[in-house]
């Protein structure tokens, strides 16, 4: 098989398959907004990656990264919503990175694809880059899983039980951006929330307990991502809408079986 | 023999914005008593728990099982249970109820499985556990709150308005209930409560307050007319005509909404 789809397969699934299990707390905290913002910061990322010569791809991860925590530091040392916090820092970010890419002289060839994605050009580089980061997050996320439910259902519960419930939500919104990122290689910048939101939020539609929830979350997702990159391959589609296309049929379909 | 104190509030202030909700709190509460925490609306009831527990910052000492807070071990605090007055955040959450009362739990220590099964037939609550919990009415959510608190076993169980939302039927029961919890597992119980007629003849101690500690001890005391003062302030020969009915249960409110602080 031509090496190109493989490293896209494995890019699709590795990173369709976190956003899917993250993306489950994402829906049940109301977060989808949050995965929207980190993204949209990894611009001034990639800007400043093309101006300082490095590589984009490190470049938007570590923006990325910085905003999905700074918001979790402004949201916990001011009185202020976490929405609102997000409405103040995504446009100050997209206006950063704005502001940087007009500095871009020449050519800018990979702007369009760090919007939109393009899990075709995903280089060598860009695969053990996503596998680096899966393999610690994957780790964390096991060992920390329960006290993500917990936190996520009663943090009163717990603070009594002495967790560091400010700490733990850091590390889970560590986790989240850099998943968040690492998937914008895949369907880029403007549609990777649906990547976190949608899968989950068709699993509920259709499980009967949380076990079940994580479980349909991760095979539409997984499923979703390879039939797109099948179907943008085939039928010559560009493949993050194709992705995103598929998971939302899905989603639609999953309401057919909505139990009241 | 020496009392053994389970929970000891010294000169306690809980402030929001300048102004004091909590002012010169002190009291204490020894192993297997029932205490109850009596009050007006917004005299701060929820507020005192919510410092008890450390869910809000607080000056003044706090001590449980005779430790400051930071040095109670892990096994201390789950032997701290909390039983909340709403449990928000239910509605779209795919939780079944064995889910809920297995999360809230590390998977080490005894086996959960038994606990679990043990404690939903003390609670009468087996037929809910393959049930979402956002499908739960108010009472049936109550009963696994409560289940949820005695898994870990508690030395202290701190109830906030347990009747909110459970009829007089439901009450009755809920008091039988602890009663047996409290003589078959010792626990030491302090409960937020606005049922003054039952509560007396049930609880060791009472704590009254309203902002600031208005009685402390007897629960018969609550009932002296300077007390009754302290906590309503005015007018109290007619609000406890109005309130306490002949052989009836003795609200110090009517309505059934309390302070949410």
């Amino acid at each position: 098989m031509n090496p190109i789809i493989i490293r896209s397969l494995i890019a699709g699934v590795l990173t369709s398959f976190l956003c899917a299990l993250i993306g489950v707390f994402v829906v049940l905290r109301k977060m989808s907004f949050f995965a929207h913002a980190v993204s949209h910061a990894s611009l001034a990322g990639v800007a400043l990656a093309y101006l300082t010569n490095t590589n984009p791809f490190v470049g938007a991860i570590g923006v990325g990264l910085l905003t999905g925590v700074g918001v979790s530091y402004f949201v916990e040392k001011s009185q202020l919503f976490s929405d609102t916090i997000i409405g103040i820092l995504l446009p100050f970010s997209m206006s950063i990175g704005l502001i940087l890419v007009s500095f871009v002289k020449g050519y800018k060839p990979d702007l369009m694809s760090y919007l939109f994605g393009d899990i075709l050009s995903t280089s060598k580089f860009d695969i053990y880059l996503i596998i680096a980061i899966s393999i610690p997050v994957i780790i964390i996320t096991a060992i920390l899983m329960k006290r993500f439910i917990l936190i996520s259902v009663d943090i009163d519960l717990a603070k009594i039980r002495g967790y560091n419930v400010i700490l733990i939500d850091y590390i889970f919104m560590a986790i989240l951006s850099l998943i968040v990122l690492i998937s914008t290689k895949i369907v880029g910048i403007i549609l990777v929330s649906a990547l976190v939101v949608i899968p989950p939020a068709t699993a509920l539609n259709i499980s009967r307990n949380m076990r079940e929830t994580f479980i349909y979350s991760v095979i539409f997702g997984i499923a979703g991502s390879i039939l797109g990159i099948g179907a943008s391959y085939i039928l010559n589609l560009p493949t993050g809408p194709a992705i995103i296309f598929v998971i939302s049929v899905i989603f639609l379909l999953s309401l057919l079986f909505k139990k009241s | 023999m020496m009392e053994n104190t389970i929970l000891e509030v010294q000169n306690l202030n809980v402030k929001f914005n300048d102004s004091f909700a909590l002012r010169d709190i002190s009291f204490k509460v020894d192993e297997g008593q029932f205490a109850v925490i009596l009050g007006p609306n917004g005299a701060g009831k929820t507020t005192l728990l919510k410092a008890i527990l450390g869910l809000i910052p607080y000056e003044g000492t706090v001590k449980i099982f005779q430790k400051r807070r930071e040095e109670l071990t892990k096994e201390d605090r789950f032997k701290i249970a909390y039983v909340p007055q709403r449990f928000e955040g239910t509605k779209s959450l795919p939780l079944t109820v064995y889910e809920f009362l297995e999360i809230s739990f590390p998977p080490y220590g005894r086996n959960l499985k038994d606990s679990i099964s043990e404690f939903a037939t003390v609670g009468d609550v087996n037929r809910l556990l393959s049930k979402k919990i956002s499908s739960l009415s108010g009472g049936e959510l109550q009963r696994v709150l409560i289940v949820r608190a005695l898994l870990s076993k508690p030395k202290l169980m701190l109830f906030d308005e347990p009747f909110s939302g459970v009829d007089k039927i439901g009450e009755r029961a809920f008091y039988e209930f602890l009663k047996y919890t409290k003589e078959t597992y010792n626990v030491t119980i302090l409960l937020v409560s606005h049922d003054v007629y039952n509560i007396t003849k049930m609880a060791d101690v009472a704590i009254c307050i309203n902002k600031r500690l208005v009685c402390f001890g007897n629960p018969e005391d609550v009932f002296l007319e300077e007390n009754f003062a302290g906590i309503f302030g005015e007018d109290v020969s007619t609000y406890k005509h109005k309130i306490c009915k002949e052989g009836g249960p003795c609200e110090f409110y009517k309505d059934h909404e309390s302070n949410n602080h």
